[in-house]
């Protein structure tokens, strides 16, 4: 689809037992500029097939000469953190998406409160740089897991002073959302990036302190999870292709060579929603209603059932 | 507040009859003629209603002011105290309801924190051709007050001035009279 | 091919404007089939032949000079024709950037850009401008960024802040407008603004392209071709001087059609701008009248079938109701069915 970019790794540092950061710089030409909490698709050929992760860009905006972007080891990992950490070095070439910004600061906010979970710290080092560049009002809220998933926070103690309000869970910290939500000014609004059940609880705890959603935005982590493997079937080409376990459907039509329009390719945006004719669908979207999955799935995420073919309107 | 629907055109606004349920921790309701505000009683908690006067016979803070001015001078000064989760509740014709709107808006409150109730036949008219505002009723003409076009009112409304566009209505006779 | 800049032509009073055979030659004709209805005909933009309007992102043609005149002529009237909300201020920046970065390297016959840092150096060699600037501090320029690019740029400009799953907007330099007003439209919403188009919304037309406007990647802009027609070669259309111009709709007669009326086509072009993630609306309007259109018999045969056949209200929107039947007939002239019948 998009026009793909090729960069080199300048540097790789490891911050914390399972996060790993990498800075790229153009292989030739220049880096596109980025706005604050943009991703990049980074393209990982592990054997015949090609995975495509998405990461925030943490660097500060204002310097688009490098992108960086940090990486946490999952153990559930279909191989592209495992890839990432343990076979790119400095002086790889890599190949990136343009970036894309699917979690922006909102224009009218006066006040900006930031909520990370772990390694959902990343697109808040963009966020960060642009907020204090502008002299912005803002604050943030860290929690992680001492010596395991604290990715800069000594730079970030250093920078924000009082704004950073961490919580290390391995003390026995705990991020207390009521607390967090009270006494906000009118103009606030609330980005959170971290795990499903931070997130949701935050949504939560927002509506019935009277938050409406338009206040609340939201970045989940975005990568397809393992399932079962599956077949489908493409209705107007007739061709037919196995689905891997390992491997979402999104990445298996792209390895037959049929082009789905994506961004996220974590079940958030919406841009890749494919019809589907006939057979068993898990949903794993954040986007689609009820109504909408009775004909159509997001193949980023979601898969078919192992029973009979997924008939797909392609 | 806007209108979706494909009888009238989507920029025009659409008016509650009633406070919606959504839940809220604080809720202001402002009205040109307390009277009017009965219908937003039966929402929990309203925690005060600042008007122009007019009786409501309810147990409410209240607050009358003397003029407009002195009403959102004051609303000013209460938003800037206010927290998120603070709903707005507005009652009047439709050039008061879009002055308080625009006021909470530049506070600080989101489109979606503010309910408009319409009572009265006023309402603000912009000439795209001289950019003066005035007040009109329903009529659909009107002079421009300030350069003397025959004005169309047309139904598309700009939030951010308050008001309705008007257009010449005949330009072959801008002011109404057999062009020279 | 160097573009040649024609000396100074009016778009009022007048009227001076011409096209050259060459203009016409790359006339955006918009219609693809011999009738019309809205659709969501957004493509990608990447790029088209050498010397047609579509091969650079910002197009300069030979009425360059008379049209940033014209320009200046409705901005000294009314000043609040551009305008630009504070939140826009890094788009307006994003907006100069790009427009100074494409124009150097698609016409450097014509403009240069020289960049140490944030300390630039700017040069319009037909508009004669050299200046020194810092980017990013608008106290060095003459104006506020996005006047100071869009005063040397052909087209209007609306930039779109996107949040809310919207867009809105907020910025603009809206001088030769299809019967729209700038001042009167800001801050409102992608359907908001489009409200007075009849049929469309009903169609679902701007739901999907919202949604489409939204997704547009950096360095993957998007164009789309808009149409009406205008009496005159008349740039400013805007409502705000609806009252100046209306009455010319009623002055056309079989004698004067081919000269009075003009095809006006807007040449829509959507990037996102990198740094702020607001969208760029370019409107690059194009003039021909009918009797330059008529040079090409197909145009006019196709023209023909078009506006015979276009439904009522559409018309009626586009302004069009008092003097399409004399066009029509007009035009009927260059097609072979009436001919034959």
């Amino acid at each position: 689809m998009s026009a793909l970019m090729e960069v080199r790794v300048c540097a790789v540092r490891q911050l914390t037992p399972v996060v790993r950061e990498f800075t790229f710089e153009a292989a030739e030409g220049q880096l596109p500029g980025f706005s604050s909490g943009s991703h990049v698709q980074v393209l990982m050929p592990l054997g015949e097939r090609t995975l495509r992760n998405a990461y925030s860009l943490l660097g500060d905006p204002a310097d688009s000469t490098r992108y960086r972007i940090a990486v946490r080891l999952q153990d559930a990992s279909r191989g592209g953190s495992r890839y990432l950490h343990e076979r790119v070095a400095v002086g790889d070439r890599l190949q990136l998406s343009r970036p894309h910004n699917l979690f922006p600061l909102h224009s009218q906010a006066s006040h900006h409160v930031l909520v990370a979970g772990g390694i959902g710290i990343t697109p808040f080092m963009a966020y960060i740089a642009e907020l204090q560049a502008r002299g912005a009002s803002f604050e943030l809220h860290y929690a992680f897991r001492g010596r395991l998933t604290d990715a800069y926070v000594d730079e970030l103690a250093e920078r924000l002073g009082d704004r950073l309000h961490a919580y290390d869970s391995s003390a026995g910290q705990r991020l207390d959302l009521a607390a967090l939500l009270a006494g906000q000014p009118l103009g606030t609004h609330l980005y959170a990036c971290g795990p499903q059940r931070l997130l949701d609880g935050l949504r939560e705890q927002a509506r019935a302190l009277g938050w409406p959603d338009g206040r609340v935005h939201w970045e989940a982590f975005a990568a397809p999870e393992p399932g079962l493997a599956f077949r489908v079937e493409l209705a107007r080409s007739g061709q037919r292709i196995e689905v891997p376990a390992d491997l979402s459907l999104l990445e298996a039509l792209e390895a037959a060579g049929v082009e789905v329009p994506n961004l996220c390719r974590g079940g958030v945006c919406g841009q890749c929603a494919t019809r589907y004719l006939a057979g068993a669908v898990e949903h794993r979207d954040h986007y689609l209603d009820e109504a909408q999955r009775a004909d159509s799935l997001m193949p980023c995420v979601s898969r078919g059932g192992c029973a009979s073919a997924l008939l797909l309107d392609l | 507040m806007t209108a979706s629907g494909t009888d009238t055109i989507f920029s025009k606004p659409r008016y509650r009859t009633a406070a919606s349920p959504q839940p809220a921790r604080r809720r202001l309701l402002v009205a040109q003629d307390a009277a009017c505000a009965v219908p937003l009683l039966d929402h929990p908690a309203p925690a005060l209603l600042l008007s122009l006067g007019g009786e409501l016979a309810a147990d409410i803070q209240q607050e009358r002011f003397p003029s407009p001015a002195a009403l959102y001078l004051r609303l000013q000064l209460l938003l800037e105290q206010a927290e998120v989760g603070t709903r707005l509740y507005v009652v009047g014709d439709e050039t008061f309801v879009w002055h308080v709107y625009r006021l909470a808006r530049h506070a600080g409150l989101l489109g979606d924190e503010i309910e408009l109730i319409k009572s009265g036949a006023r309402r603000r008219l912009y000439c795209v051709h001289c950019a003066t505002f005035q007040d009109i009723g329903e009529e659909g003409e009107a002079n421009c007050s300030g350069c003397g076009v025959r004005l169309l009112v047309r139904e598309h409304f700009s939030q951010r001035l308050g008001a309705y566009m008007g257009v010449c209505l005949d330009p072959s006779r801008p002011y109404g009279e057999d062009r020279p | 091919m160097p573009v040649v800049m024609k000396p100074l032509e009016t778009y009022r009073d007048d009227f001076t404007f011409r096209n050259s055979p060459q203009a016409i030659a790359r006339f955006p004709f918009p219609f693809p089939e011999d009738s019309y209805m809205y659709s969501v005909n957004l493509e990608p933009a990447n790029g088209g032949a050498s010397g047609s309007v579509f091969e650079h992102w910002f197009d300069i043609d030979e009425h360059y000079v008379s049209e940033m005149a014209e320009r200046a002529r409705v901005l000294e009237r009314d000043p609040g024709r551009c305008l630009v909300m504070p939140h826009m201020a890094q788009a307006a920046w994003d907006s100069l950037e790009m427009l100074m970065e494409h124009l150097a390297a698609d016409y450097p016959e014509h403009f240069e850009l020289q960049r140490d840092g944030d300390r630039w150096t700017w040069i319009n060699r037909p508009l004669g401008i050299e200046q020194h600037f810092t980017f990013g501090d608008p106290a060095t320029l003459p104006c506020e960024p996005l006047e100071y690019i869009t005063r040397q740029a052909q087209g209007d400009f609306a930039v779109l802040d996107q949040r809310d799953g919207d867009l809105f907007m907020d910025a603009g330099m809206v001088t030769c407008p299809a019967d729209w007003s700038i001042k009167f439209d800001a801050g409102m919403s992608f359907k908001q603004w489009h409200a007075p188009v009849p049929l469309a919304p009903q169609m679902g037309v701007f739901d999907r392209a919202l949604k489409y406007l939204l997704n547009i990647q950096v360095g993957q802009p998007v164009r789309r071709l808009n149409w009406t027609m205008t009496i005159n070669p008349r740039l400013d259309t805007s409502s705000e001087t609806f009252h100046e111009w209306g009455h010319e709709r009623g002055l056309v007669t079989p004698e004067n059609v081919a000269r009075l009326v003009h095809l006006r086509v807007e040449l829509q072009f959507m990037p996102r701008l990198p740094r702020s993630n607001a969208l760029l609306f370019g409107i690059r309007t194009y003039l021909i009248s009918l009797e330059e259109l008529a040079t090409n018999p197909a145009w006019a045969c196709r023209l023909h079938r078009v506006l015979r056949d276009l439904p009522e209200v559409i018309a009626d929107y586009k302004g069009l109701t008092l003097y399409r039947q004399t066009v029509v007939d007009w035009l009927s002239q260059f097609d072979p069915e009436v001919r034959a019948a």
